[in-house]
């Protein structure tokens, strides 16, 4: 007995097919008319088929200006030719793709964290499912793709993504506000150096740590060709992971930590190197941070994971079931992104600068209308004692 | 070299114990263990692909088989069996 898990969402594909898409498997597969009656059937009649197009599913994320999370081609005339299937043959795939559900327990069992990239039992979330993808089908680091969709190979803020048009031009109005010149500044996970570089060009003396190797040496080449003297931009390979890698710098030496889409790493457990333990980053944050110090924080919204390509461009508004979900959260929640050691002193969602476009009207249109970072800024409100602070 | 010499090979010169007697270090689940990590098991994939001329893909990846070394070794063989010339 099979059948349709709630998830699943059924798109008209003119003129005469249909994407059945679960939304929060991602998976979709496109039926002529006869499959998709025995599809909500639960293809338990053994004669009754159809034909099926599992072209009309794709791993949608790795060719967008805008992350697409639907994976969904919707024009029919990509999907191929597609198979004829009936009965066992038909429940099989629908069942493979999450589109007809066995059992319950399973299904349940898959939005858990997977153990590690071969986790078969558990696909993750939008983050875990796509740094298996990278790993396992394209072969690459994760983390490298991640850079690579924000910056060029130069260094640069990449112009044609929502990192251009929305990120870059409100980070650096905020720059102007929290850095002056003479602060001294940690930028934790400073990847290939360019806010870095940013708050050095603005007077600040900057260390920036990674680990690793790679984005450091990438971030004290930029530095070294943005004419910034060595002792306004330092950079360090240290480990975030669980704070630890802190541990060498001095307590209460700094007036400003930038972390920028750093702490997103917490929530990329197949990605090498990320975040693992946010709570000790943060204690040792506050450790680091003189009193009245600021740690300026921005990460992707909630709203990042919506599905616009659902929608039309001007009405990009149809909401995937993920990105409000306490423990499937693609992006930190607020809550999270809030250590108790510090009091927030200002929140700030992110639109799209109306000057700057990615050339993708459907990508400009959501971000227009929905924020897709938050920057939030923390006041160090904890004493200092020498010690890494329990936040919790 | 065998697959099943390649890979407690590949997992041994790089100080990874998987036990004493073969028969426990065929059944080693090496993710679940922690030996590598996602990136150490993108790596052991080339590795494999490299020495023995196939190709790895979802099919094998999506086998339990593919999770211990005997099980891996295992997929090895049937990779080479199948792209074997006739008679050969």
């Amino acid at each position: 007995m099979a059948f349709v898990p709630g998830d699943c969402v059924v798109l008209p594909a003119p003129p005469d097919r249909w994407i059945v898409h679960n939304v929060r498997t991602r998976t979709a597969v496109g039926l002529d008319d006869a499959a998709l009656a025995a599809w909500r059937d639960g293809a338990t009649d053994e004669a009754r088929g159809g034909r099926v197009f599992t072209g009309a599913g794709w791993f949608s994320q790795t060719a967008c200006s805008l992350h697409d999370p639907t994976r969904i081609r919707r024009n029919p005339a990509e999907w191929g030719e597609g198979v004829a299937l009936n009965g066992a043959a038909l429940r099989a795939l629908l069942v493979q793709r999450h589109l007809l559900v066995e059992d319950l327990a399973v299904y349940a069992r898959l939005f858990e964290r997977p153990a590690h990239a071969l986790d078969r039992g558990r696909l993750g979330n939008f983050h875990d499912q796509l740094g298996r993808h990278l790993l396992l089908e394209r072969r690459v680091d994760p983390t490298a793709w991640w850079v690579g969709q924000k910056f060029t190979i130069d260094g640069d803020v990449r112009g044609d993504t929502a990192y251009g048009t929305v990120q870059a031009p409100a980070l650096a109005a905020a720059l102007d506000r929290f850095v002056r010149p003479g602060s001294d500044v940690v930028d934790v996970g400073c990847g290939t150096g360019y806010y870095a570089v940013e708050m050095a060009r603005r007077g600040a003396r900057v260390l920036g740590i990674d680990p690793d190797p790679e984005h450091v040496e990438r971030a004290r080449a930029r530095a070294r060709s943005a004419d910034v003297p060595k002792t306004e931009a330092r950079f360090e390979i240290m480990d975030l992971a669980r704070g630890a890698g802190f541990a060498d710098l001095p307590d209460a030496a700094f007036d400003v930590a930038f972390m920028s889409d750093a702490l997103l790493f917490a929530f990329v457990p197949i990605a090498p190197r990320g975040v693992r333990d946010p709570d000790a980053v943060f204690a040792q944050l506050a450790r680091v941070l003189r009193p009245g110090g600021r740690f300026v924080s921005v990460e992707p919204h909630g709203d990042f994971y919506l599905a616009p390509w659902l929608g039309e461009p001007e009405r990009p508004f149809t909401v995937l079931t993920e990105h409000r979900h306490r423990r499937f959260s693609s992006a930190p929640t607020l809550g999270e992104a809030a250590p108790v050691a510090f009091a927030l002193v200002s929140l700030e969602e992110l639109y799209r600068d109306p000057s700057r476009s990615t050339g993708d009207p459907r990508a400009d249109a959501f971000a227009d209308e929905f924020p897709l970072w938050v920057v939030s800024v923390y006041e160090n409100r904890i004493p200092n004692t020498g010690q890494a602070v329990d936040v919790r | 070299m065998t697959p099943t010499e390649f890979l407690v090979d590949y997992f041994e010169s790089r100080g990874l114990s998987l036990g004493t007697a073969l028969e426990e270090k065929l059944a080693v689940d090496y993710l679940a263990r922690g030996l590598i990590d996602s990136m150490g098991l993108v790596s052991l994939i080339m590795a494999v692909e490299e020495a023995f001329a196939i190709q790895l893909g979802a099919e094998q990846m999506q086998s339990d088989a593919f999770l211990t070394i005997g099980g891996l070794a295992g997929l090895i063989e049937g990779l080479r069996a199948a792209a074997a010339p006739p008679g050969g």
